[in-house]
Order: structure tokens, then sequence, then C-alpha cells
């Protein structure tokens, strides 16, 4: 029977410069993978089934082949020719796995515990996307298919049915799921930016991506301001109307260079006072801090400076981690499924051919008996039929089962040797 | 007392302990099964309980007034309110802090002596059912008003700390509910005490006398009373307001049970029939 085998290599066992060698654009991928597809039930160049997960962190050749060694073979063939690299470039970076593990590595990676950020999300649409091409292009078969459908399903178990993927690890996000906690809707509320940074603005878009109802921007140089308002499609304030531009805001990310703190407890309470304790949130991206912290104090204000985000981060992340066994018991659970699954399909063939051989010998003895019998009328004749039926399903019922249940073993395929052996089914598995 | 009424009573307690148990597991671990059977368990429990009462109805007539009867009632009416909630809005995380509230009170009164005697001649009216029955629907709702004003206060406090809850629902959706449910409560118990006079008038002919409940229903409509008035006129923040509605349940609390200690006497008290 043939093995499940998984030989790739990852963000933590190669340096970027190998990762980025091996891998696959969109055309390459579709290209590879038309190699495993088999025309005229041949086997493909590489093997018989294949699926390929390509990400920026890892590249994974999931085929099927008679042992490990020679599916590594296969994959090193379909790198070199693909890429054009010599064997030797990548060769020592790989790791190859088989069956069980193969299996358990694909599942965890789905899960997100192989991922950079443990639990992340994405990793999951990727795996799903890489069965998706792998079928368009005719690579995944039956057990391929199955392979990449329970790891899809494994992810997902992971994420509802544990904290793996709970809590925010990005800063912007963070800002959103605040904002969320806050004001409840994103849609009635004012994003204010002032200064600038690639930090500052990715959280002012993200905000607005997550349903926030207006941008605006408040810069020390007025062409600055107007410069960002045109890419992000906001509104600019100048710098004299900071105070104005609070009482109409409701999220302000500041991240200017100013030495010192630009908004004060004083300019806080002033505008408090005219915007009737609606929350205002604070987001200080700026180092040195551009709220004053004492603003913390005042009601109806929530400050987070950088330290503060990095420490929900770092939460964050070690609630992940606690999650862990919970998510390898899934993993495991889901891998001994499958695996018994698979198991099973080896034996497959040896029980449709004693069936097939236990019939066959029972269509003959009817037949030769009904010619036999005189005067039989038809509905005693049916009867006979169904007896005959009804005893070869019977002496065949335990066996088969018992085939199945043992299949289920690492040397489970010698029950199906000698099961054909004692029936005497010709031939060898196919 | 009545042998079915007494097992399915002693059923629905049980019940109504486990779905306790299912919330607080279910939030604590979010485990998908646990969080579907907790409403389930729940709905199980108050139709057994309703079962109960039934029977009882059947065998003394009109059945909550001893202490055991009146606890278990607003622990139903409670879950009853708590349920509509979950089914109309979905906030489990008011189901977290009450049903262990609940359970707590159900299994005081299942160990307390159930009615021996039917009802005085005077109470047999059924302006009795109007008068308490609202009265139940107002103490549940304010409950339930507390609840959510308390995870508001917990995710404000998480807020200000910076170690987030992520499991606590957004504050503005907490003072929207603990606000809707205050205003349920508040017209609930006006009518209560309007039904309560009206009847005094019929039956005393005079529509009130004084008596330390009825003292202390006064009190805990006026702090509610307070609670919209510096939601709505003076704009209040939120988070001082909530406190309100904190002391508004301490007072519920107290006119609910306390006036019985305080005054154990008067067609008011349950505690010594």
């Amino acid at each position: 029977m043939q093995q499940i085998v998984l030989v790739g290599l990852n963000h933590k066992v190669a340096p970027v410069e190998v990762r980025e060698k091996l891998a696959f654009g969109s055309k390459d991928l579709e290209q590879a993978l038309t190699r495993f597809s088999s025309e005229n039930g041949a086997c493909g160049a590489y093997g018989p089934e294949g699926a390929i997960l390509s990400t920026c962190n890892r590249l994974e050749v999931y085929t099927l082949a008679s042992c490990l060694d020679d599916g590594e073979a296969a994959v090193c063939r379909l790198l070199e020719d693909c890429h054009g690299e010599r064997s030797q470039a990548f060769r020592p970076y790989l790791y190859r796995f088989a069956d069980a593990d193969a299996v358990e590595h694909l599942f965890s990676v789905a899960a997100g515990l192989d991922s950079m950020v443990l639990g992340e999300h994405q990793i999951l649409g990727q795996v799903t996307e890489a069965m998706e091409t792998a079928l368009r292009e005719n690579a995944a078969g039956k057990v391929i298919s199955a392979l990449f459908r329970g790891a899809i399903e494994t992810g997902k178990r992971a994420r509802t049915e544990t904290g793996i993927s709970q809590g925010t690890t990005s800063i912007s996000h963070i800002a959103v799921e605040l904002a969320r906690k806050i004001f409840g809707d994103l849609g009635s509320c004012h994003v204010l930016l002032v200064g600038a940074g690639e930090m500052a603005e990715l959280a002012a878009q993200t905000l607005v991506e997550n349903g926030a109802e207006s941008l605006s921007i408040l810069n020390r140089t007025r062409e600055r301001a107007e410069e960002l308002a045109k890419q992000f499609d906001a509104r600019a304030w100048g710098w004299n109307r900071l105070n104005e531009a609070l009482i109409w805001s409701d999220i302000v990310i500041t991240s200017t260079a100013a030495p010192h703190a630009i908004i004060r407890p004083d300019v806080v309470r002033q505008v408090n006072a005219q915007r009737r304790h609606r929350p205002l949130f604070l987001i200080d991206i700026a180092v040195p801090r551009d709220v004053d912290p004492c603003v913390d104090q005042l009601e109806g204000v929530y400050l987070y400076d950088i330290d503060d985000l990095e420490a929900v981060v770092e939460d964050s992340l070690a609630g992940r981690r606690r999650e862990v066994p919970k998510v390898e018991a899934i993993v495991r659970q889901a891998q001994e499924e499958f695996m018994a699954w698979y198991r099973s399909l080896g034996v497959v063939p040896t029980i449709v051919d004693i069936r097939k051989q236990a019939h066959t010998v029972r269509e003959a003895e009817l037949e030769r008996a009904l010619r036999r019998l005189k005067g039989v009328s038809d509905h005693d004749q049916e009867i006979i039929q169904i007896m005959t039926e009804r005893i070869v399903n019977k002496l065949l019922h335990h066996p088969t089962i018992c085939l199945k249940k043992r299949a289920n073993c690492a040397d489970g395929y010698r029950y199906a040797e000698v099961a054909r052996d004692l029936f005497g089914v010709d031939g060898k598995e196919e | 007392m009545n042998v079915t009424g007494a097992t399915l009573f002693a059923i629905g307690t049980v019940l109504y302990g486990v779905s306790a148990y299912l919330y607080l597991m279910g939030w604590l671990t979010r485990d998908q099964f646990t969080r579907r059977w907790a409403p389930r368990v729940l709905v199980g429990a108050v139709s057994l309980y309703a079962g109960s009462m039934g029977v009882r109805w059947a065998v003394f007539g009109f059945p909550f007034l001893t202490l055991r009867e009146v606890l278990s009632v607003y622990a139903w009416v409670l879950a009853l309110l708590y349920l509509t909630l979950e089914w109309r809005f979905g906030y489990t995380i008011i189901g977290v802090l009450v049903t262990p509230v609940g359970s707590v009170i159900i299994l005081v009164a299942s160990l307390l002596r159930a009615a021996q005697a039917p009802l005085l001649p005077l109470l047999q009216s059924p302006w009795l059912m109007a008068h308490t029955g609202l009265f139940f629907a107002a103490y549940a709702a304010f409950t339930l008003a507390f609840a959510a004003a308390l995870a508001y206060l917990l995710q404000d406090r998480s807020l200000r700390r910076k170690q987030l809850a992520w499991r606590l629902p957004p504050l503005p959706e907490m003072d929207r509910l603990s606000r809707w449910l205050v205003t349920v409560g508040f017209l609930l118990m006006g009518s209560a005490l309007i039904s309560g006079s009206a009847w005094a008038e019929r039956a005393w002919g005079t529509p009130w006398v004084w008596q330390p409940k009825q003292v202390l229903s006064l009190v805990t409509l006026g702090i509610y009373g307070a609670y919209f008035f510096v939601r709505h006129v003076s704009h209040w923040p939120v988070r001082k307001a909530s406190w309100i509605v904190v002391i508004g349940f301490i007072s519920v609390l107290t006119t609910f049970i306390g006036a019985d200690i305080l005054a154990p006497s008067g067609l008011h008290s349950f505690l010594l029939r």
C-alpha cells in the first residue's frame, strides 16, 4: 500500500534565501501540479496524487509514494524541474514525514500550531487554496483531497473549540477590538490621526476598513496633512485647531515627533465638557508620548500607549500558548481518525474480491440447483434465492468487519494477504 | 405536600444548578457543546418548575406565599425573563452572572418548608395574582439590569486597567440593555404599586397604610427615578450612573426580603407563614 509522504521546509528550518528560491507563483504552481495528474490512468510524473502548500513561510509537497525515500526523490525532482535549482542547495533543509506523521503535521499546520504567529487565521485559507488548486489541476485524488479536507476541518475545530486564535496580535487590530469594546458599533465613530507614521496610518486605515465613519488628519505642517488627507480620502485640520478636532472625534491616534505631551489633562477636561462624556479613545503610538498619562484618570477617557498595546499582544500570545495542549489533542484525534480511514482503504480491494468470488459461486450453485428441482413455484424460487444470499452475507460478515478493523494496525496489510490466501482470491493486492 | 410537585421541584432545582455551571464553564472554556446546552438545560428547569407550580396550584390554590414559594417563583421568573433576553439579544454574559444567583436562591428555597395551609380568605382574590406577579417581574427585570450594569462596570474597569477581558460585551450594548431593563422594571413596579393600592382601597377602604414594605418599594422606585434623571437630564457619565443601578438592586433586595426581617408581620410578610 502506498504511503502519504510530505517533504517540505518552513521558517523554522530554512532561511528566507532558501524559501524564496523554492516559493511557487500561481502559474508555476498550476504547472507543477499538472505533472501529478494522471492521464489515461497512468501515474503522473511525480506521483499518483499531490498537492503543494506554498506560503511565504513554508513550502510543503504532499504526495503518495511506495516509500518515504521514493517520495522524497520525487519531490526533489519536482523542485529541481520547477525552479532550476540543484537539489544539493535545498536538500539539507528539507524535512520529510510519512503517513501518520505527515497527516499530523498538516493538521497542526492548519490549526496554526506551526505558524510564526501562533494560531493565526491566514494559514487555514492558504491550506484551503492549496486544496482547491490541486483539485482544479486534477492533482489531488481521493486520498490527498480527503487529507486536506481533514486538515481544514481540524483547523476550524481548533479555532472554535479552543482559544488558539483568541485575542489579537497586531497593533492595528487591537485598536479595532478596543474601539469595538468602547463604542460597540464603529459606524458612528470619527477617527483623528495626529501626526504621521507607518504604524499610526495603518491603525487609522484598519479602523476605517472596519467601519469607522470618517477619518481626519491633523499635522504640524498643513501641506503634509493635506497630502495624507488626499491619500486616505480624509479631512485635514490645521495644527491650531486641535481642541476643535478633539471635540469632533471619538478615536484619536497620535504619532508625532513632539518632544513633550501635546494632549494635556486641561485640554481634555475642557474638551470633555463639550463632548457630554461621550467616550474618548486615545491611542498614543509616539515615543516620547504625545498624551500626558494623567489624561487616563479623566472620566470617559481610555488611553492606551505603545507599551499598553504591546502588553496586549503579549497577553494574547501567552493565552494562545496555554491552549496548545488542547489543540494538540484535537490534532491527534483527527489524525487517528484519518489514518483509520486511510488504512481501511487498503483492504477494500480484498473485501471486494472475496465478495465477488463468493457471489459467483453462489449464483452458479443456485442455477444448478434450480435446474434440477421440479415444480418449484416462482414464489419458492425466490425464497431459495434469498436464502443463498443470506448465507453468503452472513458467512462473510465477520471476516469483512474484522479485516476493516485490523486494517487499522501498522501491519494491517498482512491480514489482507492472509485473507486472500485463505479465500483463494487470485492475484496480489491492486 | 404533593409528591409529584416535590419531585418536579427537586429535579428543576438540580437542572437550574447544572445550567448555571454550564453557563460559567461555557464562558470560561468557550466549549461549543457546553454553550449550546446551557440554555437548553435552563429551559428544562423552567418547564419542570412550571409543572411543579401547576401541581401545587391544583392542590392549594394560589401557590406562592411562604418564603420557599416566593424565592423559587423569583428564581423562576428571573430565568424566564433571562431566556427571553438571550433568545432576543444573545448576551450570555448576563446568564453567567444571573444563573448562579438564581440557583443559589432556588437551592435555599428548596431547603425551606413548603406551604401547609391554604390562603387567608382576605387574600383569596384575583388581585393577588396581578399584584404579586407584577412585583416578581419587576424584581427579575431589576436583577437583570443589575447584571448588565455589573458587566458594564467590569468591562470599564478592565479597559482602564488595560487587562483586556475579551469575553465581555461592548460598553454601549451593556448600557443600552441595562437602561432598557431599568425602564421595564420601573414600569412594572409602578403598576404593581398601583394595583396594590387599588386592591387595598377595595379590601381595607384605604389605598395606602405605610407598611415598611410599601415604603421601601417607594424608595426603590425613587432610586431608579434618580437614575433616569442623571441619565437624561444631568448627563452623568455611564459609569457613575451604573452605580445607581447597583444601589437600586440592593434596595430591591431590601424591599423583597429585608422588609420581612425588619418588620416581620402584616400581610406583606411571608417569612412566618
